[in-house]
Formats: structure tokens, sequence, C-alpha cells
């Protein structure tokens, strides 16, 4: 429970904080007081002309005279001039201006219609459905452009990043292309995917890396989210689908949640032509900060004094044969370097009252840290066509998109193997060769690894109005993602010890997804209450299909690239997979008066990836809610209370995230043997699995204040996920599969809060200040797994802990008096082993995670401060960092060992020579407590600042608008464990530290014409 | 076209309504995969199964250098991977990949040699000659597994289903069991195969394979009469010998050596084990070299030293290196990993006799392997001599080979005294391997070796 205490206490701060802002702007009022002619008196009220709005802002257009209205919409303001522009604004709603003539001749009532860019105006949708954040019974989190723009990602869903409650992404990877995950509420499930099923302009994306038919194709990014191929500023929007209600028309893939991903339509009526680029820079910020030379020799001389060993040319070149004075650092070496970036985007779009157009292209090229000539680049173009009939009864919507990305990169770069090679290791030997006793990282640049995406997207919509109330819309949609993949190991970039070829892979993989999606909505009253039905049925066929070919003994390694020039072929490998899903579902909601409404949805799905008798399932959920502010005992009473709704949902969605064809055992034939085919096992059967199944249980409180300057979303969930499909891991012993498929009765449990606020803090007549805040706190917990104890998980999980449970020895103490690492005796059997001894020494799921976010306008100028948080643990498994000694740097924190007898300290002495106590005991503090830390952070994950030109000055340029920018992406990271030594906490995950996001800085304009 | 076929898919699943859907998710069969089910409708696909055997049994590559290092025959400057703690002879269970890769191949192998055993058990073919020849080529390759893993581990799991519900949770078996086992694999494969090669290449098992891992088995086990029989209808076949004698030195590990009995094909024309274990040029210093003691125990003269031992001269000094197979990654000859030869067969029948107290039989077996050697023929000697004159030649005449230094050591019970002296490291739990801690975590039912966590 007490990272939920943390995150309640965090927000008690929050909200006196914000009544502390509120009762400073209550006190602060306008100052008046100018020699007048005329009072201008009159009253604001709501577009239907029934409200009066309370506190709206009224000013005279190019002064600083003004006036708030008062408990009846009233105000008054003094002026001088006969002929005035009257500003009317108010949160919540849009702003006029409005030409005056004094004297007035009649009594003056300004009528100020909803603003739906305000958070609970907001339109959302399910991708079947369409509400507003006011109305909408289910959990949907948007943003939108505005915010994507600011951030000069690669990616978008590294855009996401902190933004959304109940949303954690993280980054795996921050070159350009690099992999991120993002997970929904928690892990629900033991082994399948937890990966939130994206869907693109209505058709469902593939999530999986196409990069992954090989390993030869795994470069230094890791598996290559298809999500990059589309550009991020040509998003609108993107919605979350978080809770029962609103994924349940997701059936069976909607457990993890659902992304939806809008991208920019024509609206205008005008033709507009906008352009908008920028050019910048980004950086690795922070490495592990290791010993220098002269420490790291003392410390080797003393491992080996440590351990009475002669250091000799063979055990100890860092000692006797490198230079002992030359030294070379080489994180900076090798990922030193400044990226370079352009990114541009030039539009079109317009149209008339019946068609809209929207015809973008967008480039992209971004350098790379590494010390070789790398880039990523990216180009594409879009076409978006929207067509009403005259008679507004046939409505037609058509897209089509084509991006092409090229990534050029190196295979690996091994964090631990080669940033913390020794200071002094020498890249060439006397001779001019590459040195090889470890890895030579500067050879192994000229390993390269190629990937060219193309990715395809089509969507069209028809919808047809047969009657009042009664409609039809079929979606129809397809795309298809190709990656090409090469990647090559020269000899000369390899050890020669090893015997070295040539070789080469050449790799193609392709997929392929079709959606037919007719559906029919029907809208009636009866009585008071607003029914609206919808049915529909959805068929959707995804094909991957590909080939890897690797190649061998090039004679010439210019000529690598050419498969002519191979002597060998040495594995050639073909990929196929065919997924198909059908499924029938309904809805029905109801809304009565505007204050109670309830939804209900079921859908029966069926998916190929079940063997037969377990592929269709049922899902289903329903949900209330009741928007209390629209009663009027309540308004009567809290005249504050802007807006209040109570919601509550509950429902059943799947989960069938696994590979396809599992319930077949089967051979795949790679290889021969006597030059007859030979089949190797490639899977092993069980025919009997189907849907891992999540029931969601949702309750949610949404409040507005003074006319929703302050707004409240509470929300708590409970997931609770079971029949879970488990890769089970297999011991080897049984063949050489890993795992295998089976479903199995465990709980898994997710229970969190959510908590978002947004406030307007200030709204002067040129400057305002907006903030956000989101926090999400997690619980994750397995609440079942029946025979644990003799499972293969025994030693994995634990029940009523959760699932990403680090388990290991409890580091007790270094000894003072021989300086060994020594580990607690759980089971008090006189030896330390790993069955025995092992119990929970941490988590690596955050307690919580969220983000703050804080938008000032003034005049012309915007500036955005964007801070993103998580409060977790890490484990950092490579040895170097806490075992000194072997050959290689280490962390700065070793420089604490122990020394003598008598040194009271945690890190244990050196050791040099493999078989001696405190060698030994390096794998165990690996495996202890002694790796697992305090991984919390605060990122300085956004910056930017903006201006846009006034607009005489843009009118002289003939600009209808014109935008300057500077922003600023993971700017800084702060963390309060000095023990990470500089590492980033976000890609320190286990055994690997990867390359963390890049400090970035772009300057940009945005025009439009 | 396409839109076509979709809108006729939904207006058929909606015409068909709720319970008819399964037509719609009926995906095309995996086009490049073979399902398990059809194994036994060709004989042509069961038999690339079991060439699939065979060739996952091709687990020496990584092996030999690192058994070479972990008993007395390698020496190694590296510090790269696993090499450092085979050297010191003090393996993680947890970290150390060497270790595992091994156990990994040789359960793999037995897992598929498994399939096919059940497969053809199960079905009503049982009976046909062509399947019961694969049983028992699977039997046999499953024994080969078994006999490594029982040498390396001690006591392992006896996995005979291909169920991995049940292998899954298998617990160690007795190593006397699992001798059993394989000689009971290894009879049923001397009565499934036939005396010639299925292919005329000995890169698959024939009934003389089988009988000569049996003859080591029992050899292993004392079996001293069995041993002496079972290598005896080897030799006596007359197939691995000319004119009853070794054939020359240089063709042993050639892909067409005469006296291999059982080899393992490459597509390449070199071994894992030439292309790990021999040096770039004469010139660098190899991955590898020979100790010196193993350099020591060649006597003066020993042909076997000039053919099978190389060197690298860096800066003056020699590095010798094990030259049995010659062909790093090219070259004008083709060679085969030779799993069994019959110069190994004339030593076990000469150990088998001494022990059985036939000191003339056992010298004359001892002189076939000395003769090609070039060494001076023994005359007489008495039992615990002549027995020691074995294990000697043995030594120099099966270095780098199968890992038979380490497991003689073993079985003679002089490991801990021939190794302390040289190691410091060195201790008596070193006789065993760890058993891979990830294996431990998965199968609750394993325990380790002693003195390991």
């Amino acid at each position: 429970m007490k990272p939920l205490y943390c995150s309640l206490g965090v927000l008690c701060r929050y909200i006196a904080y914000l009544l502390f802002v509120y009762l400073l702007l209550c006190a602060w009022r306008p100052a008046r007081g100018q020699t007048t002619n005329y009072r201008l008196y009159g009253q604001v009220v709501s577009a239907d002309g029934e409200e009066p709005l309370i506190g709206a802002s009224v000013l005279l257009k190019g002064t600083t005279n003004g006036a708030t209205t008062d408990k009846s919409g009233h105000f008054a303001v003094l002026t001088s001039d006969n002929k005035v522009i009257l500003t009317v604004s108010f949160i919540g709603y849009r702003s006029i201006d409005t030409l005056l003539l004094l004297p007035l001749q009649s009594k003056l009532s300004l009528r100020l219609a909803q603003d739906p860019g305000m958070l609970e105006e907001v339109k959302v949708s399910t991708g079947y459905w369409e509400t507003s954040k006011r109305l909408s019974t289910g959990n949907i989190s948007k943003i939108t452009a505005d915010v994507i723009e600011k951030q000069p990602v690669t990616s978008v869903l590294a855009a996401l990043s902190g933004r959304m409650p109940g949303v954690f992404v993280q980054t795996e990877n921050g070159l350009p292309g690099g992999g991120i995950k993002v997970q929904i509420r928690g892990r629900g499930s033991i082994t399948a995917g937890t990966d939130p099923l994206y869907v693109v302009n209505g058709v469902p994306f593939i999530s999986t890396a196409l990069n992954t038919i090989s390993s030869n194709f795994q470069n230094i990014n890791g598996p290559v989210s298809p999500l990059n191929s589309i550009p991020p500023a040509d998003i609108e929007s993107i919605e979350v689908l978080k809770d029962a209600d609103a994924t349940a028309l997701y059936g069976s893939r909607g457990a993890n949640g659902v992304v939806l991903i809008r991208t920019k339509r024509g609206n205008a009526n005008k033709t507009e032509v906008s352009l908008n680029t920028y050019f910048g820079s980004s950086q690795v910020t922070s490495f592990l900060r290791t010993l220098a030379l002269p420490e790291y020799l003392a410390l080797r001389k003393e491992a080996f004094a440590n351990d009475a060993v002669e250091p000799t040319k063979v055990n100890a070149p860092d000692l006797t044969v490198w230079d002992p004075s030359l030294a070379t650092d080489w994180g900076k070496e090798l990922l030193g370097n400044k990226a370079h970036v352009t990114d541009t985007q030039l539009s079109v779009g317009g149209g008339s009252q019946h068609t809209h157009f929207r015809v973008g292209v967008n480039y992209r090229k971004e350098g790379s840290v590494l010390p070789a000539d790398h880039s990523y680049r990216r180009s594409g173009g879009q076409i978006n066509l929207d067509h009403k009939s005259s008679d507004e009864k046939l409505t037609l919507q058509a897209m089509a998109s084509f991006t092409a990305d090229q990534n050029n990169l190196i295979r690996s770069i091994d964090y631990a193997g080669t940033l913390l090679l020794p200071p002094n290791y020498p890249v060439y030997n006397p001779d001019g060769s590459y040195h090889w006793t470890l890895n030579n990282p500067i050879a192994m640049l000229g390993q390269k690894s190629e990937s060219r995406t193309q990715n395809l997207n089509t969507q069209t919509t028809f919808s047809y109005a047969i009657s009042k109330g009664f409609s039809m819309r079929v979606n129809l949609g397809y795309n298809q993602i190709q990656m090409k993949m090469y990647s090559s190991l020269p000899a000369s970039s390899q050890n020669p010890a090893n015997g070295p070829v040539s070789s080469a892979s050449f790799g193609n993989n392709a997929s392929q997804t079709m959606l037919a999606e007719p559906q029919i909505e029907y809208q009636t009253r009866w009585g008071k209450t607003k029914l609206t039905m919808l049915t529909g049925a959805s068929w959707q066929k995804m094909t991957t299909e590909g080939s890897a070919i690797t190649a061998r003994d090039f004679t010439n390694e210019q000529m690598m690239e050419n498969l002519g020039a191979a002597g060998t072929i040495s594995s050639k490998s073909t990929n196929f997979s065919s997924y198909k899903y059908a499924s029938l579902f309904g809805r029905l909601a109801a809304d009565h008066l505007g204050k109670y409404l309830l939804s209900a949805t079921f859908r029966r799905d069926g998916s190929s990836r079940f063997g037969p008798g377990n592929q269709f399932g049922n899902f289903g959920a329903i949900a209330a809610a009741w928007i209390f502010s629209e009663e009027n005992a309540l308004r009567n009473v809290l005249p504050a209370l802007s807006f209040g709704k109570l919601r509550a949902s509950y429902g059943i969605t799947g989960n069938d995230q696994i590979s396809n064809y599992q319930y077949l055992s089967s051979y795949a034939s790679y290889y021969a043997y006597e030059q007859m085919p030979a089949l190797s096992p490639a899977t092993v059967a069980n025919s009997r699995f189907g849907w891992e199944s999540t029931r969601k249980l949702e309750a949610g409180m949404n409040l507005g204040f003074l006319n929703s300057r302050l707004e409240v979303d509470v929300t708590y969930f409970s997931h609770k996920s079971d029949n879970q499909l488990i890769g089970y891991p297999l011991p080897y012993m049984s063949g050489p599969f890993g795992t295998y498929q089976a479903n199995f009765p465990g709980i898994v449990r997710n229970t969190g809060l959510e908590i978002e606020l947004n406030t307007l803090n200030i709204k002067g007549r040129n400057f305002s200040w907006k903030s956000g805040f989101n926090l999400t706190a997690l619980r994750n917990r397995l609440v079942e797994f029946p025979g644990l104890a003799s499972s293969s998980y025994a030693n994995i999980y634990e029940i009523g802990k959760d699932l990403s449970i680090i388990k290991g020895y409890r580091f007790t103490a270094v000894n003072p008096d021989n300086g060994t690492a020594q580990f607690e005796d759980t089971n008090q059997d006189g030896l330390l082993t790993f069955a025995g001894d092992r119990v929970g020494i941490g988590k690596s799921s955050p307690d919580f995670y969220g983000g703050f976010s804080n938008t000032f306008t003034y005049g012309g100028f915007q500036l955005d401060v964007f801070l993103q948080f998580v409060k977790q643990q890490v484990q950092i498994n490579p040895f170097p960092f806490l075992t000194p000694g072997a050959i290689g740097n280490v962390s700065d924190q070793v420089m604490g060992r122990w020394r003598q007898a008598g040194d009271l300290t945690t890190i244990q002495r050196a050791a040099a020579v493999a078989g001696t106590p405190a060698w030994t005991a390096r794998n165990n503090i690996a495996n202890s407590s002694a790796s697992v830390m305090d991984g919390s952070y605060i990122r300085g994950k956004n910056i930017s600042l903006s201006y846009t030109l006034p607009g005489a000055f843009c009118e002289k340029l003939k600009l209808t608008r014109c935008h300057l920018f500077v922003q600023g992406q993971n700017l800084f990271v702060l963390t309060f464990n000095s023990r990470l030594a500089g590492l980033d906490p976000e890609t320190v995950r286990g055994s690997a530290v990867t390359i963390p996001p890049m400090r970035s800085w772009a300057v940009g304009v945005n025009l439009s014409l | 076209m396409l839109l076509q076929s979709i809108f006729r898919q939904v207006v058929i699943c909606l015409i068909l309504g709720l319970t008819s859907c399964e037509q719609l998710i009926q995906t095309d069969p995996p086009k490049t995969l073979v399902s398990s089910e059809i194994l036994l409708s060709d004989p042509t696909l069961l038999e690339s199964a079991l060439l699939g055997c065979y060739y996952s049994l091709d687990f020496e590559g990584g092996f030999i250098p690192y058994i070479g290092l972990y008993a007395d025959e390698l020496s190694s400057s590296s510090s790269s991977s696993s090499i450092p703690e085979f050297s010191t002879s003090s393996l993680s269970a947890n970290t150390n990949t060497g270790n595992y890769a091994v156990w990994k191949s040789l359960y793999s192998v037995i897992y598929q040699t498994n399939v096919i055993i059940e497969k053809v058990a199960s079905s009503s073919t049982n009976g046909d000659p062509l399947l019961t020849q694969f049983v028992a080529e699977a039997k046999f390759l499953r024994a080969l597994c078994y006999f490594y893993l029982v040498n390396i581990w001690g006591d392992v799991p006896i996995l005979t289903t291909a169920d991995v519900g049940i292998t899954s949770r298998q617990p160690r078996d007795p190593v006397s069991a699992v001798y059993s086992q394989l000689i009971q694999d290894l009879l049923d494969a001397q009565d499934g195969l036939p005396t010639v090669y299925p292919t005329g290449k000995k890169t698959r098992a024939s009934r003389f394979a089988a009988t000569a891992l049996l003859a080591r088995a029992y050899l292993y086990t004392g079996l001293w009469e069995k041993a002496q029989a079972s290598a005896s209808l080897v030799i006596d076949s007359g197939l691995y010998t000319a004119a009853g004698k070794l054939p020359a030195l240089e063709k042993t590990f050639d892909a067409s050596s005469i006296e291999a009995i059982f080899q393992i094909w490459n597509a390449a024309g070199y071994t894992a084990v030439g292309n790990m274990l021999l040096p770039d040029s004469p010139t660098t210093v190899p991955t590898y070299y020979l100790s010196a003691g193993l350099l020591d125990a060649f006597e003066k003269g020993d042909l076997r030293k000039l053919s099978w031992v190389s060197a690298s001269v860096v800066n003056g000094r020699n590095y010798f290196f094990p030259f049995k197979y010659k062909v790093k990654n090219s070259g004008a000859v083709s060679e085969y990993s030779v799993m069994l030869r019959v110069s190994e067969q004339y030593l076990i029948r000469a150990q088998a006799r001494a022990n059985l107290n036939n000191l003339t039989g056992a010298i004359q077996d001892l002189n076939v392997v000395r003769e090609r050697g070039g060494l001076t023929m023994v005359s007489q000697a008495a039992k615990e001599p002549l027995l020691d004159a074995i294990a000697k030649e043995r030594r120099v005449e099966l270095f780098c080979e199968n890992a038979h230094r380490f497991f003689d050591l073993k079985r003679s019970g002089r490991i801990d005294a021939v190794m302390s002296p040289l190691k410091a490291t060195w201790q008596s739990k070193a006789a065993l391997f760890p058993i891979p801690l990830e294996e431990l975590r998965l199968n609750s039912a394993l325990k380790q070796n002693p003195s390991y966590n």
C-alpha cells in the first residue's frame, strides 16, 4: 500500500498548493481607473442564453482596460472611445471579439459558445463510437497534435511519455529507431504479450518488430518498432482506451488497452499551405562514471596483490603490456558525437462545404552519435479526402499514406563489454592491425546493420444515413509494412584468433493487414432518454511473410552487399504466418437528460491463434455514469462545482498476444545433412489453450471547479487477469524450445489509482498559466498460481508479490576481516544455494509515475515545461559495476571498496583471478540485493518556447500565421541514488544497460499561407 | 477484388450468425513448417527429422577446446567468454555459457530422437524395415548423448519421451541407471542397424558404430568380457583397418578416413573443432595451445607428434597446437568430425584383455597402435605396468578428441592426483560440471552437484 499512500500525499500537497494559488488570484484584481465618457454595461451568457457566465474576462482590445463578470454575469467598463472592440474570454468557451459603437442602443448580451478544446468537452472516440469526455462512461485519455508537435522526437510513442495517467512509456534504446515499450495499467499477463493494441486510422497496426526474423538483424537498437514509420507530425490525436467500457469492443485484444492513432485531415474552408520545419541536434548526456586510468591501474595491482598472483602478460596485459599513461574515454569515443536532425513537413489543406482535402509530404534526417557515418532518414506523403453528398446523407472518408525510412546502424555496442574496456586498452597493435585481447569496438564499427522500411496505409469509410436516426457505415482498411534488412560481419571487424570469415545477412519481412467492419447505428428517443444502438461485424486478416539469407566467404569486403560475391550460402530461411480474426459486436447506450448515462457492450470473437474448439470467446462490459453537477439541488449548494461526474464500469476483455500456430507441433527446415534436408523442431504442441481474459473494474470521479479552472479526475481500477496464456518456460533438457504455450489458472491483479489535475492558474489579459499533473500509482500482484512450488516458475515468482519481483541472495555485508561479500543463508542449511537461499529483493515495475506540465503564454509567446517522473527500483547486473578487480573498467563507486582488514564497506575486495572466494562471490553479488537499488528519477522531458508573430506583421509577409519555436527534449534527469554513478535509470533494466534517451534541441518555424 | 472478397466473407458471417464463423478464421497452414502429425506419412520426412538429430549432434566445436583446457591438455592466454573458468576448472553454474551450450545440444538431440522413437512405436507401421532402421539410428544417437551427459554431469535425468509435460519435471537418475539405459539403446541399435552404412558415408550410424560405442560403454562400466567382445566385432570386421594394421596417420580425420567408424557430416568441408583449434596463421599465437605436460607425454620419435601436432612461432617461441584436424575454414580436402575410430577399439580391447589377464592379447592390441605411431613394440609386461602403458598410449593417441583425456582421468580415479599439482584452483567437485543454474530454476526436481551453488 505504500505507493498509494505516497501518491495520496503528493495529491494532498498539490491540492493545498493550488488552493494557495487560487487565494492569491482571488486577492488580485485588475487595476482600473481611467477618466471616461461612457460606461459600457452588459452581460455574458452561455450560447443557449440560459446560463450567465461568472468570472469571464472582458477587455477592450489593444488596451489594458477591462473587467470580470459578476455573479449574474454582468460587467461594466468605463471608456473614453466611442468605438471599441470588446474581447470576451472565458475558460471552457471560445473567445469572441465584438465591435461596438457607443453609446449602446440596446441591452448588451454577449453569448459565448463552449470550446470543444476544453477538457471536458473534448471529443473522444473508441473507434466504434464517439462521445465527449463529459458524456463518456469509459476511461479514455487523449493527446492532440499540439502536444506532439512540441516534442522533436523520432517515434510518436516517445511523445506519450508521462503525458497520460495509466500509460507507462519506456525507452528501450535511445538511438533513432530504438524500441519504445508502452504498458497500460501494469502487466496483466505472466508471459503473453503486454503490448497494447495499436489501431491507426481504424486499422489494427502490427506492433511486433519485423527485424526479429533472424538474430543477425537485431542491431544495436534491438527490435525496431513498426510504429517508427508513422511520422509524429502527421498525427492529429492519440487516444488511449483503458477500462472495460472503452476496450470491450476490442474483445479478445483489449486486455492490455488500446492506442488509437488518427492522422491529420483537411478541415479548413480556405486553402491553406503550411510549412513546418526544424533543425537540431541530439547527444548522449550521461555515461557511467568510471575510474580514471591511474585509479584503474591501482585497482588492478591491488587485485593481484590481494590474490597473491603475479601480473603477467597473459593475465594482466593492462598492467604489463599496454601504455600505462594513454587513456581513452570509451563512452565519449563511441557515443560522444552530436547527431544532427532536420525535419520538414509541407501540407496543403482546404476544401468546400462538402469536400475537404489535405495533402502532405514529410522528410526527416537524423545523424548518429556513433563515430561512423550513420543516419536515420524518413520521408513520406499522405492524402486525405472527405466528401459529403449534397443531401448530406452519404459521407465518404478516404486516406492513403506512404512512408519510407532507412536506418543505417552498426550491429552492436555491448555497453558492459565495450564501454567498460580498460581505459588504456589499445585499439591498434604497433603494426597497425587491430588489437584483440578483448573486444575491439573500433573494428566492430565495420559491422553494418541497415534496414529500410516501407509502410503503406489506406483506409476508407462510407457512411449513409438511411432515415432519421438510422445509419450504416463500412470501414475498410489495408496496410502493408515491409522491411528490408542487411547486416554484415566483415572478417576485418572480428577477432582473427577466432578464424573469422566475412559473412553477411540479407532479409526481407513484410506484413499485410486487411480489415472490413460494417456497422449499423440506430438512434432514437424514448421519453427523455436518448438511446443509441450499434451493431456490427469485424473481419481482419494479417499475413506476415519473409525470408533471410546468410552468406559467407566473401573474398572482398567491399563486395559484401552483393550476394553473388559470396562463396557459400550458410543459412537460408523463410517465414510465414497468417492470422485471422472475426467478430460480431453490439452496443446499447442510454442518455437520460444528459445526467444519467448507461452503456452495455458485447462482442463475440474468433481468433485463428487458438486450436480447434478454443477459437471463440465472448466479451462484454457495462458502464454507468451520473453527472451529478446537473442536479439542481447540488448546483445551488455548491456553485463553485461546475462539473461533477461519477462513473463505474465492469467487463471482460481478452488477450491473444501469442505467436501463430502454437497449437501445432512442428518442424522447420533450415539445414542440410548429407545434402538432404534436415528438419529441426520449431514448436512443441499444445492444442488445448484458449483466451487469456482480464476482468476490469473501474470507478472514477471527474470534477470541475470554478467553470473548470480546476479539473480533477480520480480513477480507481482493479484488473484481474486469469486463464493465463503462458509461454511456459521449459528447461532445455526437454528440448530446444525454451517455452511452450499453455493456459494456466494463474491470477494476476493490477490495482491502481490514477489522478489527473488540470488547472488554469492565471488567466490575465496578456498572461496565462496552465498546469497539468498526472500520477499513476500501481500495485501488481500474483494472486494465484496453483502448483507454483513444483513448476518451472518456482524460482521466478512468488504468490502475493509483483510479477516483476527480483529474486536473489540477500547481501548482508562485506566481511571486514577478509573483504569478501557475504549473503544471508536464508534456509540456514550452512550453504548458499540457488534454490534455497534466494528471496525477493526488489521489483522492477514502477511504484508510481506521472508527469507535470506547465504552459505559460504571454502575448505571442508560449513556454511549455514538462517534467516526467518515475518511482522505481533498478537492478544493475553486469559485474563491473560492483565487483572490482577483473580486467575492464568499473563504476567509480568501487573507490569505496574494502582494502584492508577492518574496513567496513559494501563493496568487496578487488579480485583478479578466477577461483578465489572473492571471485566466486562476483556471481552472487550480481544476483543479490547489492545489485538492486533505487532508480527513481525526474526527467526534464520537454521544454518548448514558441513565438507567434503578430497578425499585422504576418500580413505584411503575406502569411496567415508565422510561428517560431525552440524545443528541447530529455534535457536533464535527476536521480536520487549516487550508486547509479551517472547512468540513466530508464535504460537500466536487469542485465541490459542500453543507450539512454538522448538530449535533443531543435529550432524551427511553422508558416501558413 | 480484395474488397469483394472481404465483403463476401463479412456478409457470409453475418448471414450464418454467431456460431458459423469458423471458416472466416481458418488460416492457411504454416507454409514454412512441417507439422509433426505428418512425419510418419512419408518416410523421407521421418528421415529428414532423423537427419536433424545428426545435424544437432555437432556440439564438439565449443566443447573440445574447453574440455582440453579443463583437463590438462590445452592452455590459453585468452580471457574471453568462458575460457578463464575452463582454464581454472572452476565453472560457474550460473553464467558459464560453454557448460550450458553442451547440455542444451545433447538434450536437444535426445528430444528429437525421442520424437522419432515414440512416433514409430505408436504407429501401426511398426516392423517396417526402413522405420526400424531409423529407430535404431535414433537410439544410437540417444545413447551417444547419454554417454556424454553421464560422464560430464554424473547423474542426469533419463528422458525417453518427447512429452515436455513429463520431461520438464524429471529428477536426475543415478549413473548406473543411465548406463543401463544407454547400453540397452545400443543393443537395440545393434539389432536394428545394417552392417553397411545406409548412405555409403560413415556419417550415418551402422551396426559397427553402435558396437564400437557399446565397447566403450562396457569399458567404462568395467564389463571387460563384453567390452572385449564388442571391440572384437568391430576390429574383426576388417572394415576399418588396412590388412590388420591401422591406416596412415595423415588421413585419420579426412572425410574419407578408413579408420573412422562414425563421423558427423558438414557442408563446408571443415569441422567446428578444426576451426576452433587451428590458429589463423603460423605466426599468430593460437587461442589454444598444447600444455607442456601433454607435449612431454609423447615418447621420442612418436610420429603422431609430427603428424598431429603443429606449431606457431611467435617471437621465437613455439606454440604447439593440435593438428589432427588440418582444415580451419577452407582447404583442398574435406574433413568430418570423427566420433568413433578403430584405434580406440584396439585400446579398449587392450585394457579389457589386460584386466581379464590376457596380457599377450593386450600387448598385441597396444602394439597395433604403437606401431603406427612409429614406436618400439612392447614385448612383455606385468598387468599393472601394462595398464599404465595403455593409459599413457590413450593419452597420446586420443588427445584433444571426444573428451577422452578428461573421462579417462575420471574413470581411473586419478583426476585429483593429476590435476591438483597442475592447478591451484582445482577442487574435487570439479570432476563433475555444475548443472546449469537456469535448468535448476526451471525444473525444481533437479538437484545441483555437490559443492556447487
